[in-house]
């Protein structure tokens, strides 16, 4: 009987025969791991890419989205916990979906590139790279959806890749991160470095849940983490928490906490500030931080107005917005 | 007036004293030696259900693909 470690994520589960990581997808049959959904998704859908959320890359555009069973994070108030917290045999609808049928798929519906998201797509990385590099030849762009718990070396060769990374900061706070999510804050902030270094477009959220990690003074602090190590130009989301699964017992994040967090992070430094799950909300649009000019604006995650020049630049000023437009 | 209340543990309670203590053991034992899915660094894996594992990857539905990024190791006592 032989153990494997796996050192895809910092987990680094060692497992014995038989059984799975803590991800519960990655299994050692016979001493070897076996990654047991590649190739069968259990969520498919096209999205708006502003779903994911990304605002600074290909505005108004479909991308086509899978996600399998798994998940090397176990948050209380997962939203697609029916797919995360399951392993590939207790799920009832799995799709055979080779990489090549989903890159054909994703031509075939005119998106724009291929988004690994619902589950955390660390959780399925050869499936994710050999898709990825299938879409790249195609013409189409990838996109990461991931709460970036995983190791150096597999995501920079993940990055080589991927055009896009939308991450998933659940707390500035590493007892959040044990409490809530059974993992840690340190891996998280090296790959989100890792993306910056790898040169992809990155985008990062936060999910602001009513007394866990909602205090200004962590906000505060995560925001000025963004801009120094990732630069003022990198689009940070607050978003709004709904009660869910094993998280019933708060309430849903107010109105103001939302505008005061993101008022923070706007008078930190940090240049695109934005608010999801308020639709309407003048935090949903893209604004010029030399002038002010609203340069795109939202409505949930319809783009109703793009006044960017074809070179992505504010058409008042010219001032060049962060980005990749086309 | 009264006094202040007192507790006296009479010969009847033992029984269920020694049911109350049984039970914290049980909970504390349990707790100490883990469930089936020890976490932390360097050891976190879940029990599966191999037998439906293995069906389901036979018939096609769930794949049997190689992973990246592992490595053998000496079999940890358990």
């Amino acid at each position: 009987m032989t153990d494997v470690a796996c050192d895809l994520c910092p987990h680094r589960c060692v497992i014995p025969e038989g059984a799975a990581g803590d991800c519960r997808v990655r299994v050692n049959l016979g001493g070897r791991l076996r990654a047991t959904t590649y190739g069968r998704p259990s969520a498919v859908h096209i999205d708006p890419m502003e779903k994911k959320p990304l605002y600074h890359f290909l505005p108004a555009a479909s991308v086509f989205s899978i996600g399998t069973a798994g998940c090397n994070m176990h948050c209380r108030n997962c939203q697609n916990w029916q797919l995360s917290q399951r392993g590939a045999e207790e799920m009832e609808s799995v799709h055979r979906a080779m990489p090549d049928e989903v890159v054909a798929l994703a031509r075939r519906e005119g998106c724009a590139g291929i988004a690994y998201t619902y589950n955390d797509p660390v959780v399925y990385y050869e499936y994710v790279e050999d898709t990825a590099t299938l879409a790249r030849a195609a013409g189409l762009r990838n996109v990461l959806v991931t709460a970036a718990f995983i190791n150096r070396e597999p995501l920079r060769r993940l990055c080589r890749v991927t055009d896009a990374a939308t991450v998933d900061v659940k707390a500035f706070d590493d007892h959040f991160y044990q409490e809530v999510c059974s993992t840690r804050l340190k891996p998280v902030l090296e790959a989100l470095v890792t993306f910056r270094e790898e040169k992809v477009w990155l985008e990062v959220s936060n999910l602001l849940i009513p007394s866990l990690n909602d205090d200004l003074p962590q906000i505060r602090q995560l925001a000025r983490w963004v801009r120094d190590e990732l630069g003022a130009d990198t689009p940070f989301h607050f978003l709004g928490f709904r009660p869910m699964y094993r998280m019933r017992n708060l309430p849903p994040t107010s109105q103001d906490i939302l505008e005061r967090a993101r008022r923070e992070a706007l008078d930190v430094g940090l240049h695109h500030v934005y608010i999801g799950n308020l639709q309407g909300h003048e935090g949903e649009s893209t604004y010029c931080p030399r002038d002010g000019t609203r340069v795109v604006r939202r409505v949930g995650f319809r783009v109703v107005e793009n006044l960017l020049t074809p070179a992505g630049e504010c058409p008042a000023c010219r001032k060049p917005i962060a980005g990749v437009w086309q | 007036m009264t006094g202040p209340r007192r507790w006296h543990v009479r010969r009847r309670d033992a029984p269920f004293l020694a049911l109350v203590a049984l039970t914290l053991a049980c909970i504390g034992g349990f707790l100490a030696t883990g469930s089936d899915s020890p976490a932390g660094p360097g050891g976190g894996w879940r029990r599966i259900d191999r037998d439906a594992l293995e069906r389901r990857i036979e018939a096609g539905d769930l794949s049997g693909r190689e992973a990246l990024w592992y490595r053998a190791v000496e079999p940890a006592r358990r």
